[in-house]
């Protein structure tokens, strides 16, 4: 233990260490985001990006294809959750069980509420040749925008990244389903996809 | 009225303090990742994490992960209470 007497610390001395001191909140901070949030935004950017890529150019195939890749989006993300116990911060008790029960909840809700309002009486027959490419884009878009509203919600309690990260993509969302046409699928895969992978990347990138 | 703690006030011990402050409550650190990111050696981390486990200010948690040992570290009540008096003796000395 330190015995020494204290020599008198001057305004720009305790300055300097307040500064020093949120320096290091915000990098510890950032080290758990790092450890935690980087491979989820990853494993999501890249099924984004097989998804609507083979939904652009294999419309017919697009349900299977979509149940295939958010099974196993789901089962990748359990294997990567029972990995941050190995992770450089443990115990962190962020409610990650609660994050994901919410996540099933904002999903559950939102397939409810594409079968209720959905027109899907209209997608049989030769109705579903008029309107089943716009159907299939309502949808997509529909779907995208929960997950990021998921996404700007988690922002509010988790960090800023999360809600401008949700914000950026509905906007590439929005834009894509108006403006993209025929497009909208491969827009969504470099936009909506591309935004995760490059989420991912800089934060392993720039907050270590 | 906050004190400056003679403990925390050392430059490195400040730094980890406000790391280890800076995690939830019950959380723990790992010893390569916290010298790494405080730009640390072993050897003077080491040195400094003795200094506050001595003051009761952190526990030091060693355990086996895959076969391999770790060493966690985190801020006990008493060293995020006194972090915190600290900080906020600073932050009186800023308003003089």
């Amino acid at each position: 233990m330190e015995t020494e007497k204290l020599a008198p610390i001057t305004p720009d001395a305790a300055r300097a260490s307040l500064a020093e001191v949120d320096r290091v909140v915000t990098l510890t901070r950032q080290t758990i985001a790092t450890s935690c949030t980087t491979p989820l935004f990853i494993l999501w950017g890249i099924i984004w990006v097989i998804g609507f890529t083979a939904t652009q150019f294999f419309p017919a195939w697009a349900f299977r294809l979509w149940l295939g890749l958010d099974l196993a989006g789901i089962a990748g993300s359990v294997l990567l959750g029972s990995s941050f116990r190995q992770a450089p911060v443990k115990g962190l008790n962020l409610g990650l069980g609660l994050i994901s029960l919410a996540w099933l909840a904002l999903l559950g809700y939102g397939a409810l509420w594409a079968a209720l309002l959905g027109p899907w009486e209209l997608s049989h027959g030769s109705a579903w040749a008029v309107q089943g490419p716009l159907l299939g884009r309502k949808l997509a878009a529909f779907a995208a925008t929960v997950c990021m509203f998921g996404y700007v919600v988690m922002g509010l309690w988790l960090g800023r990244f999360l809600l401008w990260l949700g914000l950026l993509v509905t906007a590439a969302t929005v834009l894509g389903y108006y403006f993209a046409g025929d497009y909208f699928f491969i827009w969504m895969a470099f936009t909506g996809g591309g935004s995760l992978i490059a989420a991912g990347v800089l934060i392993r990138k720039f907050w270590r | 009225m906050p004190e400056i703690d003679l403990v925390i006030h050392t430059p490195a011990r400040l730094r980890i303090m406000a790391a280890l402050g800076a995690l939830p409550p019950r959380a723990q650190i790992d010893f390569r990742t916290l010298g790494t990111s405080l730009d640390l050696t072993d050897g003077n981390l080491g040195a400094h994490l003795q200094t506050l486990e001595e003051a009761g200010y952190i526990k030091v948690e060693k355990s086996f992960v895959a076969r391999k040992p770790r060493t966690h570290v985190a801020a006990t009540a008493r060293g995020r209470a006194r972090f915190e008096g600290h900080v906020a003796a600073l932050r009186e000395i800023c308003r003089v």
